[in-house]
């Protein structure tokens, strides 16, 4: 039968469609786990990947150097510093690229990142409390938990703004973002606030937060950081099929047997946790969460079955490899990474608000 | 399966939409909705399936208030074909179809889902369109795309806003025979919000006639298609001519004089 024939090419087309998206996302997995290595050779102390490697594996079977040696010494960079730091950069990259994928999807926003919603600015205004007033809920410290919460809960401000207002939003989808804009500045002034009484080690400490920066990262600021976001990838995942159904209108969806306003309501908050928690540690970087998902569409479409972890590994990769060039552009002063992205992101937004007239993608 | 609604009322905050609607339908068939624009048709349909709440009166599915149904229940009970779609983050037309998979599936698209994705598509005349991106479908692709999506919910009840709208005649005839054939062949019950009142004439079992947020004549076509009935209900007056047993309206000019808000005079005019 023709019919038969047919059909049978169609499941093997659609299956190779399939195949392809799969091998573009482990494609850039490949990448970034090269790209990890490059990042532990970048630095004042020129290392090639064979010693850095070598530093690596060592260091895991629990080879101790004589103390005050070179090899100690080596051993201590690559240990210490850069691998938590490349670390970082792909977890951060991952997390708030998967923010950014998710806020477009939930809110049906080409532009909605939590940087451009004004999440980011409140969870950063959260940090400079812990810093500048010395409260936070919880435990103290500035890399501590209750930083963290203090993050988290200022977050929810601009999500609930948003849940509460969404029906405004829908008429077009500057109007988001200008409230956003308008969230920001709030946060923005309240943290001028701060600063403007705090004293000058204070100071360096929150500046360093707005521009977002990978120095003084160490493995104690790691675990919370890393299990919101593998926590929130893990939610996230089993519910890309969901997020499909959540870019057609509410009520297409509830035909669908799917609520929209619970799922979004579920979406958003893990969202600020993960974006939160990454702005705790390493301050806001822009962008990052806005233009990744972008690039993922353009090369394996919308789904989100493999938006969602397609971002998740070119977030990874793409901010590490900013990391490298900030590293790279200048050893000494270090331009810090939000500096970067915002440098290569901020562009493709101009070009994503032109160009969004006729439609994404 | 039948639907039964009883005295329901809808109105949006405090602006009444609908009321006292009573109806009946009992077998697999295919009818039409007809009336005036803002008449309430497209809300009386979101209340069969959940998408509004009445705010009184009862809606039955089998006997059963909609009300006792999930979501997902009402999803592989009754399709929904709505009148257009956002393309914000376009899928390709699979991956759109699949979407009405989504009562019945969970997270992997199994074969049998794709066969049933497969089979509608060749029904309609789109599986050369497969892979191609919703967003870059003519108005016409786009309403079968979204008529295919509800016919893979499997539903025993399709409701329709105005499937036919975007469509040249020879479609419009194509879509309107494949839903009576769904109807009579299949056993759904095929609900159809239409603006074309002789298409809805030439094809429904039975056409619902609305007017002022209320039923205003049930029946079979030449029962509600009258003279009276539409110059009532529209405003307009017409010939019927009688087709093979179905009324043909032949709508006659408004008024001399009487242009629709939208010509302004000095098109009517110019046009001698």
């Amino acid at each position: 039968m023709t019919e038969q024939a047919s059909n049978k090419d169609f499941k093997a087309e659609y299956s190779r469609y399939v195949w392809f998206k799969l091998l573009f996302i482990a494609g850039l997995g490949v990448l970034t786990f090269f790209i990890f290595w490059i990042s532990l050779c970048v630095g004042t102390r020129d290392l090639d990947v064979a010693t850095v490697f070598d530093y690596f594996i060592k260091h895991l079977q629990g080879v101790t150097y004589e103390p005050r040696s070179q090899q100690a010494f080596d051993d201590s960079i690559v240990w210490n510093y850069r691998v938590p730091r490349a670390l970082f950069g792909i977890i951060s990259g991952a997390g708030l690229a998967i923010s950014g994928a998710i806020m477009q999807s939930v809110m049906k926003n080409p532009l909605a990142d939590p940087y451009t919603t004004g999440v980011s600015s409140g969870a950063l205004f959260g940090v400079a409390i812990a810093i500048t007033l010395g409260f936070s809920f919880g435990g103290s410290g500035i890399a501590g938990v209750g930083t963290v919460l203090n993050a988290v809960l200022m977050a929810m401000v601009p999500v609930v703004v948003i849940l509460l207002f969404s029906p405004f939003f829908r008429k077009s989808p500057s109007t988001l973002i200008l409230a956003g804009v308008a969230v920001s500045y709030m946060f923005n002034a309240l943290t001028s606030i701060l600063l403007v009484s705090t004293d000058e080690a204070n100071l360096d400490i929150v500046y360093r937060w707005q521009v977002g920066s990978f120095t003084d990262l160490s493995w104690g600021s790691l675990p919370l950081m890393t299990i919101s976001v593998i926590v929130g990838i893990a939610i996230i995942l089993p519910l890309s099929n969901k997020l499909n159904l959540m870019s057609l209108d509410d009520k297409d969806a509830k035909s669908l047997g799917l609520n929209s306003e619970r799922l979004r309501i579920v979406c958003l908050v893990i969202l600020s946790f993960i974006s939160a928690s990454i702005v705790s540690y390493v301050g806001i970087i822009g962008f990052v969460g806005l233009v990744i998902p972008h690039m993922v569409r353009m090369i394996i479409g919308s789904d989100n079955r493999f938006l969602i972890p397609g971002s998740v590994v070119l977030g990874a990769f793409f901010l590490t490899a900013c990391d490298i060039i900030s590293r790279a552009l200048d050893v000494q002063a270090e331009v810090p990474v939000g500096v970067v992205t915002s440098f290569i992101g901020a562009p493709i937004f101009l070009y994503l608000i032109i160009r969004q007239k006729s439609g994404v993608w | 399966m039948e639907i039964r609604i009883e005295e329901m009322a809808f109105s949006y905050a405090s602006v009444p939409v609908l009321k006292d609607i009573c109806l009946d339908i009992r077998e697999p068939q295919f009818v039409s909705i007809l009336g005036p624009n803002g008449v309430g048709k497209s809300t009386l349909i979101h209340c069969i399936n959940k998408i509004l709440d009445p705010t009184a009166g009862k809606v039955f599915l089998d006997g059963r208030s909609v009300k006792e149904y999930s979501l997902k229940e009402m999803a592989k009970e009754v399709g929904y074909v709505p009148y257009s779609s956002s393309d914000t983050f376009p899928l390709s037309v699979v991956d759109t179809i699949l979407l009405g998979r989504h009562p019945h599936a969970g997270w992997k698209t199994s074969d049998e889902d794709l066969e049933i994705v497969y089979d509608t598509m060749s029904k309609l005349g789109i599986e050369d369109l497969a892979l191609r991106p919703f967003n870059e479908l003519s108005a016409g692709q786009h309403q079968k795309v979204m008529l295919a999506r509800g016919l893979v919910q499997r539903p025993k009840v399709l409701l329709l806003d105005e499937p036919t709208s975007n469509l040249d005649v020879k479609h419009q005839l194509g879509i309107s025979r494949l839903l009576k054939h769904l109807s009579h062949e299949d056993g759904i019950l095929v609900i159809m919000i239409s603006h074309d009142l002789n298409i809805a004439s030439k094809y429904s079992d039975n056409i619902i006639l609305m007017y002022e947020g209320a039923i205003y004549a049930v029946g079979t076509p030449a029962q509600v298609l009258t003279r009276e009935n539409v110059l009532t209900v529209y405003g307009v007056d017409s010939e019927i001519i009688d087709d093979g047993g179905r009324p043909h309206l032949v709508l006659k000019d408004l008024e001399s004089g009487e242009c629709l808000p939208m010509a302004d005079s000095a098109v009517c005019t110019s046009i001698l």
